[in-house]
């Protein structure tokens, strides 16, 4: 690591000594136990009788931990470092401290662990930090306000049906390999539009027990599309010790809360909470906690409940934001209103079973899922959202106007749509109203199949969806509507910028907008027909005009 | 987690046992040494706890073996009489595994029955008034006799570390030296 040469301001002799001279080294009685059985990452201590829930405990060689079980005689903590640093015998402190991490915008660009230690070697994090306590309750009801601004993940299924607004919680759901991860990083790389316009959606990821090549991958894909200009990736992998698996979740929203106490937008993404659960459940056995179902602990409800929770739409009101509840000291003088915090709590299930322990428990916390499945996945349709029954509580409040307009009806359309394609299975001759439909639904469903890395800008998305949901491409064949999204796109990145995709991005839209729209799909449909051979036709007659 | 309530139940029906038949020094004694013993060995606590290929009698082997002579030349002592019984009920009572919080608790209980204090002081010169100094602190703040321990750590540098029971007082120069690294190195960091 290269030395930083560069002499600061600050380091003035006569500064360094007045530091020196307002250091307290006097003597003071600090509280100490001796470590009894240090065991899996756990380790049991003999003394220490004042210490607290939650309080962080320093063992002999620097390595930390924390409070968990109080008990007569002996007190259980959790190790934040490796178990063969702690020896039986060992003496450990109180620190008087809960356990916290140093967040603020030096952090941004960063990979760091739970406790705030950078992990990408490019050295120490120097500047204006603030110490954010890990636990922390979240903010009153009178200190928020409804979700009323959007956060658009430049994904056409999920911004037109599943709208997720600024404070929101969306729970992204489902088997192993279906894409949950993308969605999240697709939304984070979405945000690099709102941090070039200098209204930045600060993004935290949180990985938890995952594999640290995965975490590599997801930093060099967020590094080369730009994205980590505005994020902080917070990672807890499968070699970190259960306990710090545990936390990373609550760094993150740490981390989160610095943005949103101080009046800008956060997301954070907890990938994936299913491991976490599985982390609390493995400290709890060994701290001989007991079990309930499923082997869980009886507070794994609570576990997600209160890291959820602090996601929020802060009040705009600065005199109430400044009376927030369970403000660190840290903080104050720096509280700013408006600011939001929105969560992507991401859980993995098996097999499908949304029934089980933990998702139905983080279902019942969030406000919607968005749920993908495998088989939607293995059929090309990708985001493989089941849009049935994937839900956004939110809903219109957290749409621009325009999106409204243009979808509002389109998850029942896309919904009534599968019925008649399950029901067409059987049937083999078909009215023209519900082969119109049925044709309509299909290519509505190939529009919104999106590459990964490649979200789409609002103004985009509305003007696209309106060509799916007017039915503007009733006569090119399903397999040309991906052609005809590119040239449609291409003719209103070209020429309509400025008239049509601005006015749509900021919630505009009118008969005028309307009609450039159907004007363009016409040119580009003629230009797809024309391009195509005699024998080819549509898959249903044209409209033949009275 | 029920640990705690176990061995200080343990703890102190021991104590109430060495209370009537006035052994209490020596069963003291033997369970410091074997505290000792199970702190500094992992395989002794190991083969202590195993509930299945060891028996009772080996395990007793094992404690009796474990009470070292202070002396080379000395006879090893056997264990005491109600130390031996308390094994044996504990191995019984298959709470043999929580054996070392036991003794803890005893300890405690014993020394707060008879109304001392338990203390370790590190130096880096004996100091005979510094060791006055402190039980006269202690006694007059507690009402309670000091039982000192006195060690030589040079790697103090200078001043001293006192602790007793589950307080520590850190006058060392070496911690005063690593207070100011640490709070000069969070000030600056602060620093733009």
């Amino acid at each position: 690591m290269a030395q930083n040469n560069t002499i600061r301001p600050s380091e003035i002799s006569d500064v360094l000594l007045q530091q020196l001279k307002e250091i307290d080294i006097s003597p003071r009685f600090e509280e100490i136990g001796k470590v009894l059985q240090v065991s899996d990452g756990v380790a049991r201590m003999y003394g220490l009788t004042h210490a607290e829930a939650g309080e962080l405990l320093e063992f002999e060689g620097g390595v930390m931990g924390v409070v968990m079980n109080l008990e007569q005689d002996n007190v259980g903590a959790v190790l934040l470092g490796p178990t063969d640093a702690v020896k039986e015998g060992m003496t450990v402190r109180r620190t008087g401290r809960i356990a916290s991490i140093l967040a603020g915008e030096p952090l941004l660009g960063r990979v760091v662990d739970p406790l705030g230690v950078p992990l990408d070697g490019l050295g120490p994090i120097e500047g204006d930090l603030v110490e954010m306590p890990l636990e922390r309750k979240a903010p009153g009801v009178i200190f928020r306000q409804p979700v009323c601004e959007p956060l658009q993940t430049g994904l056409k299924a999920i911004d037109a049906m599943i709208p997720i607004g600024r404070g929101q919680r969306e729970l992204i759901i489902g088997d192993r390999q279906t894409g949950k991860t993308a969605i999240a990083i697709d939304t984070i790389i979405n945000q690099r539009d709102c941090y070039r316009s200098g209204q930045p959606v600060y993004c935290i990821y949180v990985a938890i027990g995952q594999k640290g090549s995965t975490v590599a991958n997801i930093v060099e894909t967020l590094r080369s599309h730009g994205a980590m200009d505005y994020t902080v990736v917070v990672a807890a992998t499968a070699a970190d010790p259960a306990a710090l698996q545990y936390f990373a979740p609550f760094a993150g929203a740490a981390i989160g809360e610095y943005f949103r106490d101080t009046g800008r937008s956060a997301l954070v993404v907890y990938d994936d909470l299913s491991k976490q659960a599985v982390a609390y459940r493995e400290v709890s056995l060994i701290l001989r906690r007991p079990s309930g179902r499923e082997a869980y602990p009886g507070d794994v409800f609570y576990l997600h409940s209160r890291l959820l929770e602090r996601a929020a739409k802060i009040i705009g009101q600065q005199e109430v934001a400044e009376r927030m509840n369970d403000l660190p000291a840290s903080l104050q003088g720096k509280v700013r209103a408006g600011g939001s915090l929105t969560a992507l709590p991401i859980i993995e299930t098996q097999a499908g079973d949304v029934a089980a322990y933990i998702p139905t428990n983080v279902i019942s916390i969030t406000d919607g899922q968005i749920y993908l499945e495998s088989s939607l996945f293995n059929q090309g349709f990708r985001p493989a959202i089941n849009v049935g029954i994937s839900v956004s509580r939110v809903g219109g409040a957290a749409q621009v106007k325009s999106m409204k307009k243009v979808a509002g009806t389109l998850k029942i359309d896309q919904a009534q749509y599968y019925e008649l394609e399950s029901f067409s299975k059987f049937s083999s001759d078909l009215d023209k109203v519900t082969a119109m439909a049925l044709d309509k639904g299909r290519k509505t469903n190939q529009l919104l199949i999106q590459k990964q890395y490649a979200p789409m800008p609002v103004g985009e998305q509305v003007a696209i969806l309106y060509c799916g949901t007017k039915g503007l491409m009733r006569s090119i064949r399903l397999d040309q509507v991906a052609d005809f999204q590119e040239a449609f796109l291409d003719r209103m990145r070209a020429g309509h910028a400025s008239d049509v995709l601005e006015p749509l991005a900021a919630g505009k839209i009118d008969d005028a907008i309307m009609r450039v729209i159907e004007k363009e799909a016409d040119e580009v449909l003629i230009s797809l027909r024309s391009a195509a051979t005699p024998e080819e036709g549509s898959d249903i007659p044209e409209k033949k005009e009275a | 987690m029920n640990t705690g309530i176990i061995a200080s139940r343990y703890a102190r029906a021991l104590l109430r046992r060495v209370e009537e038949t006035g052994n209490g020094e020596t069963v003291l004694r033997q369970v410091e040494v074997l505290g000792q013993a199970l702190d500094a060995l992992p395989e002794f606590r190991d083969v202590v706890a195993e509930r299945m290929g060891v028996t009772y009698s080996q395990k007793m082997k094992l404690f009796q073996a474990a009470l070292v002579p202070t002396a080379a030349d000395a006879p090893r002592e056997p264990l005491a009489p109600e130390l031996r019984v308390f094994l044996e009920v504990l191995m019984r009572n298959d709470r043999i595994g929580d054996v070392r919080l036991i003794f803890h608790s005893f300890e405690s209980a014993y020394h707060r029955a008879r109304g001392l204090k338990k203390g370790t002081l590190r130096v880096v010169l004996p100091s005979p008034d510094l060791e006055s100094r402190l039980r006269q602190f202690v006694e007059s703040r507690t009402g309670c006799r000091l039982l000192l321990k006195t060690e030589v750590d040079p790697s103090l540098i200078g001043g001293f570390v006192f602790e007793i029971e589950d307080l520590l007082l850190d006058a060392s120069v070496r911690h005063q030296l690593e207070i100011i690294r640490d709070q000069f190195v969070e000030r600056n960091r602060r620093i733009v």
